[in-house]
């Protein structure tokens, strides 16, 4: 039994004490379905497509991510070794650069690649007060698609951010966050895997009868009602910055009373995660949560943050004390360089753990991978160069056929990571001219 | 003196960035990484032989070579005949080139470098322009920042403020007025305010379209600018806060809020702080919650009684009043509860006993056991009541019974039989918090109407919620939707209740809004009382204000300044001023990063959750000391006494005070502690997991201490230190990287601070030797001041006069939630003398800020 997050936060967290034990037991949960016609349900649930984007901080050590050999019939090297079970359903792609985060404009690299980690648009190019950004490749998938579903996409991480300070020497926006709605709307992520259950399966399992349930599922409409009022009247009086703010709001209201007006059911398998113990567990966790989300077709759309920019986590279940960008600046050593090896290649089996859970999963017309674009990548290439050039970059997935997996790609003259999300909103029929800066022309897988 | 000035570090990036081709469209080296080393060397050489005497000289590879950029001069001067005083001033001037774009400078206070820019005669004064390094640039703008001085040449003394307008309105914009005090002949004063010109990069900058003017006796209208705080939304302190104060509820719903971003070092800057569909979710989630919970009356404990003979079976068979559960199976029953509590359910049941033990029932409540299994070994003679207490939500639940050991060797057959199961509770009513008492005390809706007391309790609580009185138009829309859920077939206090939770949905209660005196025009003006009360709350409570800001806000009276000092004083000593320690000293001086810090548990075995606790209480009382009396708030950086538990006594090496509570402790004259940068909480947050980081603490006291603002390193020059097997100590690991010049140029300055730190290693513990050799805590500032330890290293920083203008650009940063920026630089100084003008203690300081313009003011925003 879970709580419903909206009825009471607080109680839910003092439940979830009391339920832990019973944590991991799968039961049924019928849920509220999107909102869109039985017709196109059925059909959506045939040809549905998803994008999820998989962000890992500090680069990857190339010489041991990077094939010798070029085509299908490459050597797993030591770091992607991982994806032995699915490399057939992975491109490697190499030589790529995200040619935004080199337009020096503000912060550090890591602020600059990972704030154009999905936008591929220089942040903060007018250097002012204001946040600015472009909409990031899962957000203008999600405009297309994100209708089918609850949640139009889903925004998930393990860490909120460091408690203090500049992140990179500019606002922490930029290192926190990979999905932006607009240009000043990054749009923040959920990292607490049981929070992010219960808001993916909002209202089920409550214990109040279904008339009380149906009377607040009103009275919440009407509350919204109200508060959009509230807000219509306020933009009226405000100048263009505060006016931005208020529609993020509205933006907020009316993405929920999407939800709350939805009031189709059906039955999924989903257990909900417990509290977990530590990161190792909470990012299984999340992972395991993606997966549900896309088997129930809760949403089609995730970005996930394995860990904000820069991290300086240590890894002491791997034998590794001293901190991530630390160790990052390797400075050639190949001390450094073991211990880059060993967490670069624990975070692609966190990715291998993904695309085999997806790959086990079958539709009718084939695997929820099959389905799936699934990207991963870094914020730089070398954590000792902070360089944007030839960054480490997967493309798991076939994309409902879209593309031919199992392959080494390599690019030369180094076209723009942006060229690469053209391609990939081809596969969702999306036909942009162009993307981000420098996204001009379709990459050729 | 002070060679520690923005400028210089300025200029000395300039060089650097020149060298490693850092600069607009220059992009990174490649994956080539010698050839990135190579280019570095050869553009290093280039820019050295450009003097940097006037940041104009230093121009970027990239920009020479474009387009855009006009013959550099270091200083044109204009011919130009005398004009009357206060006439525009129009003659023709040479176009200058653009300023190489490097450094973001926020507020960076105006300097005098080199030779003036050009110069611009007004009646008897001459007008010298100075740019000064701020070139603030991105693709589309292009900002030059201009500092002005004013020489009297006439017979009289000379007072007023020089402005500046452009001709050229379509590419020159963002043109200011400086006023620069009483000039008497022949002598030069700062007209102290940069003038900052934005204008499209692609038109080279033309002095020709600038008019000038002096005014003698100026508008003060004319040169204020209290800048512009973007709509903020509570931040997450803040939104818990403020629901405590409203509801008087202990929760803390905003820990399931997604992180507030930062910008300027503080979580308070409108800007920055989004508000994402996921946050309003949450605070639509948060607020039916509160809501639900505030208003929830428990009733009073009672028994639901079922009999066995009525429950779901899942085995057995009744047996009289009993159910006998003959195999291991249970039966169910279903219950009701109105208030989530604590709530004991009993069974009164007996066995017949066979085999080796009593019969043996698991309770559950839904899926879950309720406590251990229970032994009954009662018999029908005597059967026994048996319970065990858990806690229940609102809802329906399913009790089961369950028999857990069957035991049958015929013909010995042990059975449970159960009488009834019974639930009993709610156990622990939780009493209306004082908030929902005074509100349900106004008025009784079966006395004084329904409708009259919705409107009365909501008109109460919206003004607090919404921080102003709300309209009349507002309340009736609240009261309908209340009337419309009381039809729906709820109570009075449920019908109250969903207007209230519409209330804290709303963008009145979740952004602090602050409105213009004319919708959409730029004009400036003083905040409203309430909009007042609201800024001086949540800068020194991070919450709303409380029933003495609201009645001074209602009596418009919080504005005059005596009240406002008033106000500041007993608000730093009320307890709430906590929430200033936690949130301002928290971030600027990082304690809340003790949370995000990984020390090594082999190197460092000391460290743990109560000695970081520990580290914490220690900055945060000893920061509210100087927050609470008059000291000197210099003081801070070599004060001689602490607040100190055991632990860290300890830790310290000092003698413990015998308390495991923090307690005032006086450190010796010359002993190893002194001041903040000796606080263990600073120490840790600035190292790395394995050992100390002067470059990071020395970062730290630059930015935050002393607002030298160092920009990150130019891509492919960054990493050292940390080479495995690398030999020597650190301070000579880092004397090598000092060596390279393009490190220098900015490690000149970050490294001494941490140097001066080394006696104090990653934990912040005091030792004596690093790497098997003795700790050398010696260091020189660029500009030859030296020290020899923490101490004396401390007295530099606590000397520079760049230190309480730091102390004041972050205080008022925070206070204001936006970043600073050149319109700003007045105030500051401004408020920087009024801190230093008597005791220098911190509640001046804050009284300064809460009394200046940009605190009381704002200035307008042109709507679209």
């Amino acid at each position: 039994m879970r709580r419903v997050p909206w009825l009471d936060v607080d109680r839910a967290r003092l439940s979830r004490r009391t339920f832990l034990r019973g944590a991991g037991v799968a039961v049924a949960l019928p849920f509220l379905e999107a909102m869109w016609p039985r017709a196109a349900q059925a059909q959506a649930a045939a040809s549905a497509k998803r994008f999820l984007a998989w962000y890992v901080p500090n680069g990857i050590h190339m010489a041991d991510w990077t094939p010798a050999a070029i085509g299908a019939n490459y050597t797993l090297p030591a770091i992607l070794a991982p994806l032995a079970a699915v490399r057939d359903d992975v491109l490697v792609l190499t030589g790529l650069q995200n040619a935004a985060a080199r337009v020096v404009t503000m912060g550090g690299a890591h602020a600059r690649g990972t704030g154009t980690f999905l936008t591929a648009r220089p942040v903060n190019p007018s250097g002012g007060t204001e946040l600015e950004n472009g909409i990031s490749i899962d957000q203008r998938i999600a405009q297309v698609i994100g209708a089918a579903t609850s949640l139009p996409s889903m925004q998930l991480g393990t860490e909120g951010g460091s408690s203090t300070g500049s992140c990179d020497s500019t606002s922490c926006a930029y290192s926190r966050n990979i999905s932006w709605a607009g240009p000043q709307s990054p749009l923040a992520k959920e990292t607490n895997p049981v929070s992010a259950f219960q808001r993916l399966f909002q209202g089920a399992g409550s214990l109040l009868p279904p008339a009380e349930l149906e009377r607040r599922r009103l009275l919440r409409l009407s509350i919204l009602d109200t508060v959009t009022d509230d807000a219509n009247r306020l933009v009226l009086e405000l100048g263009s910055s505060d006016r931005q703010k208020v529609d993020e709001y509205l933006t907020g209201v009316r993405a929920l009373e999407l939800r709350i007006q939805d009031i189709s059911t059906s039955q999924c398998e989903a257990s909900e995660p417990g509290a977990p113990a530590d990161f190792v567990a909470q990012l299984r966790a999340m992972v395991d949560l993606m997966v549900v989300a896309f088997q129930c077709d809760r949403t089609r759309v995730i970005s996930f943050m394995a860990l904000n920019a820069g991290s300086n986590r240590t890894y002491p279940w791997l034998g590794i004390l001293d901190g991530h960008h630390q160790i990052s600046h390797h400075e050639d050593n190949t001390a450094n360089f073991a211990m880059l090896r060993t967490i670069d290649t624990w975070e692609v089996e966190q990715f291998a753990y993904l695309l085999q859970r997806l790959a086990a999963i079958q539709e009718p017309g084939g695997s929820l991978l099959d389905s799936s674009l699934v990207y991963f990548s870094s914020e730089i290439e070398d954590g000792n160069g902070h360089r944007h050039t030839n960054l480490p970059i997967l493309l798991a997935g076939r994309g409902g056929g879209a593309v031919q997996s199992g392959r080494h790609l390599r690019f030369t003259g180094l076209p723009p990571v942006a060229n690469l999300f053209l391609t990939v909103l081809r596969a969702f029929g999306i036909n942009d001219a162009t993307f981000g800066q420098h996204g001009t022309a379709p990459l050729t897988l | 003196m002070l060679s520690l000035s923005r400028v210089v570090v300025a200029l000395a990036l300039v060089a650097i960035a020149a060298a490693c081709g850092d600069s607009y469209e220059v992009t990174e080296p490649t994956s080539d990484a010698s050839s990135a080393t190579a280019s570095t060397g050869a553009m290093r050489a280039d820019a050295s032989t450009r003097a940097p005497t006037s940041p104009i000289a230093a121009k970027t590879e990239a920009e020479a070579e474009s387009a855009l950029a006009q013959p550099s001069s270091a200083e044109t001067q204009i011919a130009s005949a005398p004009q009357p005083l206060a006439a525009p001033e129009t003659a023709a001037a040479a176009p200058i080139a653009p300023i190489a774009d490097t450094t973001i400078h926020h507020a960076a206070r105006p300097a005098v470098v080199g030779s003036p820019t050009f110069t611009r005669t007004v009646g008897a004064a001459t007008i010298r322009f100075w740019s000064i390094f701020e070139g603030r640039t991105g693709r589309e703008r292009f900002e030059y920042h201009f500092h002005v001085t004013v020489q009297n040449g006439g017979g009289g003394l000379l007072r007023g403020a020089v402005m500046v307008t452009s001709s050229a309105a379509a590419s020159h914009v963002a043109i200011s007025c400086a006023p620069f005090g009483s000039t008497p002949p022949g002598l030069t004063r700062d007209a102290d305010a940069p003038f900052v010109i934005a204008q499209d990069r692609a038109t080279p900058f033309d002095a020709s379209k600038l008019a000038f003017s002096i005014d003698a006796t100026p508008d003060p209208a004319l040169c204020q600018d209290p800048g512009r705080v973007t709509l903020r939304r509570l931040n997450r302190t803040e939104y818990d806060n403020t629901v405590r104060d409203l509801l008087g509820t202990s929760e803390h719903p905003a820990l399931d809020f997604p992180a507030d971003d930062f910008g300027y070092g503080f979580d308070t800057i409108g800007s920055v702080l989004a508000f994402s569909p996921l946050l309003f979710e949450k605070a639509e989630a948060a607020a039916q919650s509160l809501v639900e919970a505030a208003l929830r009356v428990y009733p009073p404990a009672s028994a639901q009684r079922q009999q066995a003979e009525t429950a779901t079976h899942e085995c057995g068979g009744a047996s009289g009043n009993y159910w006998n559960l003959w195999s291991e199976c249970g039966l169910s029953v279903q219950v009701t509860v109105a208030a989530p509590a604590s709530y004991t359910i009993r069974v009164r049941a007996y066995q017949t006993a066979a085999g080796p033990d009593p019969a043996r029932m698991q309770i559950r409540a839904g899926a879950l056991a309720v406590g251990a299994e229970i032994d009954v070994p009662a018999v029908s003679a005597a059967p026994g009541i048996y319970s065990a207490t858990t806690f229940l939500d609102v809802g329906t639940h399913t009790l089961h019974v369950e028999f857990t050991n069957d035991y049958y060797v015929a013909p010995a057959d042990r059975n449970l039989y159960i009488d009834y199961v019974e639930l009993y509770g709610p156990l622990d009513a939780v009493p209306p918090p004082p908030q929902i008492a005074a509100l349900r005390a106004l008025c009784n809706p079966a006395v004084d109407g329904t409708r009259p007391c919705l409107r009365e309790r909501l008109q109460s609580f919206v003004r607090r919620a919404w921080r102003r009185p709300p309209t009349t138009a507002e309340i009736d829309t609240l009261v309908t939707l209340a009337e419309a859920t009381a039809a729906g077939g709820v109570d009075f206090e449920a019908s109250l209740g969903s207007a209230m939770t519409a209330a804290l949905t709303s963008p009145h209660f979740l952004f602090r809004v602050e409105r213009d005196t004319h919708a959409r025009s730029a004009e400036v003006h003083a905040l409203s009382n309430h909009e007042l009360a609201a800024r001086l709350s949540y800068f020194l409570w991070s919450s709303t204000p409380d029933a003495t800001l609201d009645a001074l806000a209602d009596a418009g009276t919080l504005d005059v300044p005596a009240t406002l000092a008033a106000q500041v004083h007993r608000m730093v000593l009320d307890p709430k001023a906590r929430a200033f320690v936690d949130s301002f000293a928290g971030q600027w001086l990082g304690t809340r990063s003790l949370d995000d810090v990984n020390p090594d548990s082999v190197d460092f075995p000391a460290w743990d959750d109560d000695l970081k606790q520990a580290m914490r209480d220690e900055t945060h009382l000893v920061f509210q000391e100087f927050l609470q009396t008059q000291a000197d708030f210099l003081g801070f950086f070599d004060a001689r006494f602490t607040y100190l538990n055991n632990r860290l006594a300890t830790h310290y090496g000092l003698p413990t005070p015998g308390s495991t509570t923090p307690v005032r402790v006086t450190l010796a004259q010359g002993g190893q502690r002194a001041g903040i940068f000796t606080h263990g909480s600073v120490l840790t947050v600035n190292s790395q997991p394995r050992r100390t980081s002067p470059v990071k603490r020395g970062k730290w006291a630059l930015d935050e201490i002393l607002c030298i603002e160092i920009q990150p390193p130019p891509p492919g020059v960054e990493g050292m230190l940390d080479t495995p097997g690398a030999t020597g100590t650190l301070r000579e690991r880092l004397a090598a990287h000092r060596a390279k010049p393009e490190c220098a140029a900015c490690h000149d300055y970050l490294d001494p601070i941490g140097l001066g730190l080394e006696n104090y290693d990653a934990i912040g513990a005091y030792r004596t030797q690093d790497a098997g050799q003795p700790i050398d805590a010696s260091g020189a500032f660029p500009d030859g001041r030296s020290f020899d330890g923490a101490a004396e290293m401390a007295a530099l920083v606590k000397a520079d006069p760049s230190t309480p203008h730091c102390v004041a650009e972050r205080l008022l940063t925070y206070a204001l939630g936006r970043g600073l920026d050149a319109g700003d630089a007045t105030h500051l100084d401004a408020i920087t003398a009024a801190f230093q003008a008597n005791g220098r203690s911190l509640e001046d300081l804050i009284t300064a800020i809460v009394q200046s313009e940009p605190f009381r003011m704002r200035r307008g925003e042109p709507g679209q």
